[in-house]
């Protein structure tokens, strides 16, 4: 009888060191995460279930019983191009502060029409740690690094996860999300940030009281991950603080359109290099003659 | 009012058997309950994530005290978890652990006969104390306030569901006589 209250014993202790164990390692792994290198080891289990979420058919057991997929498929060739068309908007959008700028500003170098295509979301995340969502494209589809996701409504987010064939979208409402913007009419710039209430909020901005109540916000282009003159929403003042109601909840929620970011190379990264083949020969006469 | 005895209220045997038979079942439900939300059989478009279906498991089994079995499988689905909403690796690992300890420590201030009804009130308390910790670590990961309507619409889902699938994850004694009110 002792013998067995001694092992019963033993056994709730080795429970008990078990549980707080695993509460200390796994507390001990949400914060060792905090480190980004630790994080990126991470990265390719994601991507990889990602890929195998993004993978499942796309007709339901519902749409086969109802013969929905017929009006679906109509409805998604409708939403093709609806997309397509957004895209001339968000375009106009662009060239019209583009112009502007090229009038005050002469010669200034304008940027490229910037080419993508079109992925549907797959899964939502809106939970407390990150809101997200999953494109069914990805790199097999030629979904560029850190490619610029809209909807007809305006900017969504940004791709942070690229597998073969899914791409995980950090959406600007998300806290973490950080986009340098400038008012349409106003010119002031800032950097917003996605807030609880699913708007967005603006905040560093050099000129505090620079942006209109209800002018277009547009991407600025700073920091070269999103293209210049993208309409992310509508500028509003709440108190002393300036939110923007974001476009992207106007638009279709099903699809994205992943565009390349707006990297521009770095001087030092694609240098001009004079060599001696380039420079012109002058001999003692004065003329010109290619030389080594 | 009802009670429990020692042998279990819904197990037509005790022992280890019919305790590994329910984990079984109440694994397959938090895989099946998991996979729906991620699965053709869903209506909606685009499909929602529903990390919440381990806490089920976690405040059930836990009534019957901590034990190595369960916390093993509530380790695995909160990877699985983890991974399915993109939370920091560990996250809902200590979500669950968090309800199933909870649900542990309130079944150890039980009577030894105790009814069904307290065994799902502690049990409820514990989601509610998974839910609690959850918000808690996304404040400490996100370092921003939390976004409490989506969290309590997610806890009244999950606890209304709780409240039938209850019998599923209510667990007879283990095989050293370990219930819930020891």
């Amino acid at each position: 009888m002792a013998i067995s209250s001694g092992k019963s014993s033993a056994r709730k202790t080795v429970r008990q060191l078990s549980f707080a164990g695993a509460i200390f390692a796994a507390t001990g792994l949400v914060v060792a995460q905090s480190a980004p290198e630790i994080k990126a080891h991470l990265q390719p289990l994601r991507i990889a279930a990602g890929d195998v979420l993004s993978s499942r058919g796309k007709a339901t057991l519902w749409d086969s019983l109802t013969h929905a997929n017929e009006k679906d498929q109509r409805i998604a060739e409708l939403e093709r191009q609806v997309q397509e068309l957004s895209r001339y908007k968000l375009a106009a959008y662009t060239m019209t502060s583009r112009m502007e700028t090229y009038e005050r500003i002469l010669k200034l170098m304008g940027e490229p029409m910037t080419e993508g295509l079109t992925a549907r979301i797959v899964s939502e995340i809106d939970g407390p740690f990150s809101l997200t969502r999953l494109a069914n494209a990805g790199a097999d589809q030629g979904v560029p690094e850190d490619a610029v996701a809209l909807n007809e409504g305006g900017l969504v987010g940004r791709v942070i996860q690229r597998g073969r064939s899914s791409s995980r979208i950090l959406l600007v409402t998300d806290y973490n999300s950080r986009v340098p913007v400038l008012g349409e009419v106003s010119g002031a710039r800032g950097v917003m940030f996605g807030d609880r209430d699913g708007q967005g909020t603006l905040t560093d901005m050099p000129e505090r009281d620079g942006f209109r109540p209800g002018e277009r916000i547009l991407t600025s282009g700073e920091g070269g991950l999103y293209p210049n003159g993208l309409l992310v929403g509508r500028a509003y003042l709440e108190g002393d603080n300036w939110r923007v109601v974001l476009g992207m909840h106007d638009g279709n929620a099903d699809y994205v359109r992943l565009i390349p970011p707006a990297r521009i190379p770095k001087p030092e990264d694609d240098p001009v290099v004079d060599t001696l083949d380039e420079l012109p020969l002058v001999n003692a006469s004065g003329e010109g003659e290619g030389a080594r | 009012m009802a009670t429990r005895s020692k042998s279990g209220g819904f197990s037509s045997g005790s022992g280890k058997t019919g305790r590994t038979v329910r984990i079984i079942i109440g694994t397959l439900v938090v895989i099946i309950a998991g996979m729906v939300q991620q699965s053709p059989l869903v209506m909606s478009s685009p499909e929602l994530p529903w990390p919440n279906v381990a806490l089920w498991a976690a405040a059930g089994w836990g009534l019957t005290g901590l034990a190595i079995r369960p916390m093993l499988l509530l380790i695995a689905f909160g990877f699985a978890q983890d991974i399915q909403v993109d939370a920091p690796v560990g996250a809902f690992i200590v979500v669950n652990l968090v309800a199933f300890g909870a649900s542990a420590f309130l079944a150890q201030r039980m009577e030894r006969e105790v009814s069904d009804g307290m065994g799902l009130f502690y049990a409820l308390l514990a989601i509610l104390a998974g839910f609690i910790a959850m918000t808690l670590l996304a404040v400490a990961v996100t370092q921003s306030s939390p976004r409490l309507l989506p969290i309590l619409g997610d806890l009244g889902v999950t606890l209304l569901l709780f409240l039938v699938l209850f019998p599923v994850f209510n667990l007879p004694p283990s095989e050293d006589g370990m219930f819930r009110g020891r």
